[in-house]
């Protein structure tokens, strides 16, 4: 399909790596797309819905149709242009290099270590655990091993992280947080403070064991100082100065209302 | 609304802004805000405007819009920063700065650049203000005339154009990723018939998906998962002198300055086209015309005034579809069209009817903040250069807790969270693959509108498609869309190029 203009040399040669990856995301929009004209294939077109009579203009369907065809046809023109500029060689010159690469390099290592916190405090931890503990959790992580730039903590600590969450979970699928709460309301907070403080003091010990002690000693009470201070400051702007409800409100805010009413 | 009305307006709500100390107040703060937003790598003036949005909800709409625009001005211009000092660009606007700016520092005069960047900015963002109050009641009052299918075709023409211009790599990935925001948009139940789509089931989608969460997904969690992923060292500012204002320089280049503005103001009036653009396409035609191209590249100060004019007249060029149409003109724009909708202000032809006045106090505040804007650029230089020193992965994962508190706080649902977190890695991977993130938001904006839209015009006309060839600003749009779908194809390139053959 080589309707659409050729890019050209310049910019051709400078995004050529690209045309590997096209392939793989031309064709997850083409699914995409097909997805798209499934869906509304089932959409009332022109029969009756909800005791209204339709006509197609004015169905609920047209504009998904238009969509799903149009992703269709520029995933199918970005394939075939891909194509056309050695895309598929590029693509298998990719994955060798990647088998020839181990599994997890440093690259996939940062990836992780980005993501994996994101992805637990969202849709584990802020359901879970008092905000404040729930956000210190992923900062002193998260700015430790990135603020130290060694990746021989990095990979230690995240594996370390983890071990921790995996604890957490454990707690969690058996519904054990929810019992032990029930002998005290905060177990699970303290629990998870317990956590925070065992994560802190292994990084400590890591950054004791570095070669280069002097430097990221600073550097760790800089990152703690900031993952520390930073909930507490950002739940006092959004619960008091905003009267934003945390996500969940457990331990730590629980005590900066005592605090917040005594002042008051 | 006649003339002598507008100018008490607009001195009235100068007045209520400088004697109010809150609002004096956050009218510096977010300014500076601003410059900071827009000085750091990875935080972006679109970043500042969506988080300020979540702190802005339980504000009095005036006192939102001061703190939105300051930030706006501010982040705009603060790119500059980081470009002239680190030849790091702040923002993607601030790239050709870099270009002009860094080779000065270098030679010891990174004050006289800051001043000139100062400088210009306040005064691109300056005029672009004649722009949006000359032009916002014109096409406004244009507006009233278009019908369901004025409205389709303008939705689309957004989509397209942006997709066309913002693209780094092939057309039809801009244009792809408008159509992935477009499905986004039609997730939810369907306004006129009220069918729920794309939902797999799910209640928490019938609602359709919040615009803001979105952009916040879009614009911030890439620049964190980006900054995290890469190794960065601290940062190691230029030496910074006295900041000097420059207005003999500036004043020389009286031409330069309006020409960049007029493309500022133009580029930013194009739906979905932001500042960036408009400071390459500025920069490009100053060298164009230079006398002296051979300069460029090596600190020139006419490069410099070009590029900083251009990227903040684009602000109030960007205001003009965005108030007139209800159509973001660039993606800053974008995050404050969904901030007005959460104050309940609808952007379009019907606000000068609905509250007459606005658009005068947001040329009021667009002044105050370009004066606020300057006098920070000037006065607390240093501070924002020691702020610059701060490395990346101390301050990222706090903007990351602040993306997603601001997407809870919007409406106070976790639910907001699973879609701003999958939303941001799915953009890192397009952009990482070549695709633009401005059509995709515009999609997403636009989606609803041009869906109603062309179904209510269809409804009409009964189906008819004649509608769209017999209104005249339907088929001048129609025209156009054709014109950049057909500029876009290998029978216009091979045409050109026989043309070519045959003029050598």
């Amino acid at each position: 399909m080589g309707f659409f203009k050729e890019i050209d040399m310049d910019q051709n040669d400078k995004n050529k790596d690209m045309r590997g990856a096209d392939i793989v995301i031309s064709i997850i929009f083409l699914i995409l797309g097909i997805f798209i004209l499934i869906g509304a294939s089932q959409m009332p077109l022109t029969d009756s819905y909800g005791g209204v009579d339709s006509v197609w203009y004015v169905s609920p369907a047209l504009m998904p149709i238009i969509i799903g065809i149009a992703i269709i046809l520029l995933s199918i023109s970005i394939l075939s242009f891909a194509l056309k500029q050695g895309g598929m060689k590029l693509l298998k010159e990719s994955i060798a290099e990647r088998k020839k690469d181990i599994l997890f390099n440093e690259s996939m290592i940062r990836m992780l270590a980005t993501l994996i916190p994101l992805f637990w405090l969202v849709f584990v931890h802020l359901r879970m655990l008092d905000f404040c503990i729930a956000v210190a959790l992923y900062l002193t992580f998260t700015i430790s091993v990135f603020y130290f730039e060694d990746s021989k903590i990095l990979k230690e600590t995240l594996k370390f992280y983890c071990i921790l969450m995996i604890i957490n979970l454990l707690f969690r699928v058996t519904t054990l947080n929810i019992i032990l709460d029930g002998f005290f309301v905060f177990t699970t907070d303290i629990l998870a403070t317990i956590e925070l403080i065992v994560l802190i003091f292994y990084i400590k010990k890591k950054v004791k064991a570095s070669d280069v002690k002097n430097d990221l000693i600073k550097k760790y009470h800089q990152a703690l100082s900031v993952s520390l201070i930073t909930p507490i400051a950002v739940a006092a702007i959004f619960r008091f100065a905003l009267r934003i409800p945390m996500p969940k409100e457990g331990f730590i805010m629980n005590f900066m209302y005592l605090i917040y009413y005594a002042i008051k | 609304m006649n003339v002598l009305n507008q100018f008490s307006i607009f001195f009235a709500q100068i007045g209520s802004i400088l004697t109010s100390p809150v609002q004096l107040l956050l009218l510096f703060g977010c300014t500076f805000l601003g410059i900071i937003f827009g000085a750091l790598p990875g935080l972006t003036a679109t970043l500042g405007v969506a988080l300020l949005t979540t702190l802005t909800y339980g504000m009095d709409l005036n006192v939102a819009m001061v703190a939105l625009m300051a930030i706006y001005v501010g982040a705009v211009y603060g790119g500059s920063f980081s470009a002239i000092t680190l030849n790091i660009p702040g923002t993607a606007a601030s790239a050709a700065t870099a270009m002009e700016g860094y080779p000065m520092a270098k030679k010891g005069l990174a004050g006289k650049a800051l001043g000139l960047t100062t400088t210009a900015s306040a005064i691109g963002t300056v005029i672009s203000i004649f722009f949006v109050v000359i032009f916002i009641p014109v096409i406004s009052k244009l507006a009233l005339q278009f019908t369901s299918v004025e409205y389709f075709l303008l939705a689309f023409f957004g989509i397209l154009i942006s997709g066309s211009i913002s693209c780094p790599d092939t057309v039809q990935k801009g244009w792809l990723a408008g159509f992935f925001g477009l499905f986004l948009a039609m997730v939810g139940t369907d306004s006129l018939q009220v069918y729920p789509r794309f939902t797999l089931g799910s209640y928490a989608l019938e609602g359709g998906i919040e615009t803001v969460p979105v952009l916040i997904g879009a614009f911030g969690i890439p620049q964190i998962i980006q900054v995290l992923k890469e190794q960065q060292q601290p940062p190691k500012a230029t030496k910074l002198d006295k900041i000097i204002p420059s207005w003999r320089s500036i004043g020389s280049k009286f031409k330069h300055i309006v020409r960049s503005a007029l493309i500022g103001v133009g580029i930013g009036a194009v739906p979905g086209i932001g500042e960036d653009i408009a400071a390459w396409v500025s920069y490009g035609t100053a060298k164009g015309t230079s006398k002296t191209p051979e300069l460029y590249g090596t600190g020139c100060e006419e490069g410099i005034i070009a590029t900083e004019v251009a990227n903040n007249a684009c602000i109030g060029g960007a205001m003009i579809p965005l108030l007139s149409m209800g159509i973001p003109g660039s993606p800053p724009a974008a995050m404050l069209l969904g901030a007005l909708l959460l104050h309940g202000v609808s952007p379009g032809p019907m606000l000068q009817i609905d509250r007459p006045g606005f658009i005068t106090e947001i040329a009021a505040i667009l002044l105050l903040a370009s004066f606020a804007m300057w006098f920070c650029g000037i006065f607390l230089a240093p501070k924002v250069v020691k702020i610059l020193q701060v490395p990346p992965a101390l301050f990222m994962p706090v903007v990351g807790i602040l993306c997603i508190i601001g997407s809870y706080a919007l409406g106070l649902k976790i639910f907001n969270l699973y879609l701003m977190i999958p939303m941001g890695v799915i953009t890192y991977y397009l952009v990482k693959f070549g695709f633009p993130v401005p059509p995709l938001v515009i999609g997403v904006i636009l989606g609803k509108m041009a869906d109603a839209n062309l179904r209510r015009g269809l409804m009409i006309s009964e189906g008819s498609l004649k509608p769209f060839f017999t209104r005249p600003v339907a088929l001048i749009l129609l025209i156009v869309i054709v014109a950049t779908f057909l500029t876009n194809t290998a029978l216009y390139k091979n045409l050109k190029a026989k043309r070519k053959a045959k003029r050598l």
